[in-house]
């Protein structure tokens, strides 16, 4: 049910290996461009994308909105599927490693 | 003020989370580890679920977080609708999606510190239970 993707993230390969494989290939398609963004977003004061949300469908910007919500429609009348496209705050730390501990 | 209460689970502290399905809205409870050593009070997600449960649940995909620990890696970030009516509570979390084959035998998943930390929480007086309050206004 789960395959194993490799991505480029963070500079260096990257092996992810719990998605299944519909959701694997949308996050495969938006993963580098959100990662630009971010990056972007949090470097530059100046770029379009700092403190907006943004839509990702098939890799490419389909929307910039000043909330979730609005960037949400905007991407569903674009495609109604739900599990396809990504909105993310632009400027949210997404790099940060959370810590879990252990689970028995 | 309302409080609401669950038995310790194996000695464990839980919460029951009533999730709205994503097609239809109706309502299922999971039981979720209440874990305030999952993540930080600036943790961009607010609890764990299954694979599974992200397909019922979801309702957009939000973003990706790196997890270090027991469950490691680059995992994605899903929106569901929550409740706990006890509370009078309901509100969006962001949930982390983890293979359902990861989670522990006995829970539903997990809710990480930046949920607990928007309640008061603790055991209220009794060892047996872990209980969540508002926070003051």
């Amino acid at each position: 049910m789960y395959e194993t993707i490799h991505q480029i993230g963070k500079g260096k390969a990257k092996e992810v290996s719990y998605m299944d494989t519909q959701f694997a290939e949308d996050i495969a398609q938006n993963e580098p461009l959100f990662r630009k963004i971010n990056r972007e977003a949090r470097s530059i004061p100046q770029s379009p994308y700092t403190g907006r949300w943004v839509a990702l469908l098939r890799g490419r910007v389909v929307a910039i909105a000043d909330t979730m919500e609005e960037a949400v429609q905007k991407l569903r009348k674009i495609e109604p599927d739900r599990f396809k496209g990504l909105v993310f705050e632009a400027s949210g730390d997404y790099e940060t490693v959370d810590y879990i501990l252990e689970v028995v | 003020m309302s409080r609401v209460s669950w038995p310790l689970q194996n000695g464990r502290p839980v919460i029951r989370l009533t999730l709205f399905a994503a097609e239809g809205g109706q309502k299922y409870t999971r039981t979720l580890l209440a874990d305030t050593g999952g993540g930080r009070r600036n943790s961009r997600w607010d609890v764990i679920l299954s694979m599974d449960d992200c397909r019922l649940f979801g309702l957009n995909q939000v973003g990706l977080v790196y997890l270090g620990g027991a469950y490691s890696g680059d995992f994605p970030l899903v929106m569901v609708r929550a409740a706990i009516p006890a509370l009078q509570v309901t509100c969006n979390l962001i949930t982390v999606v983890i293979p359902s084959a990861q989670l522990r035998p006995g829970t539903d998943g997990l809710v990480g510190f930046r949920f607990l930390n928007s309640f008061h929480y603790g055991n209220f007086g009794n060892p047996e239970q872990f209980g969540m309050e508002p926070l003051l206004a």
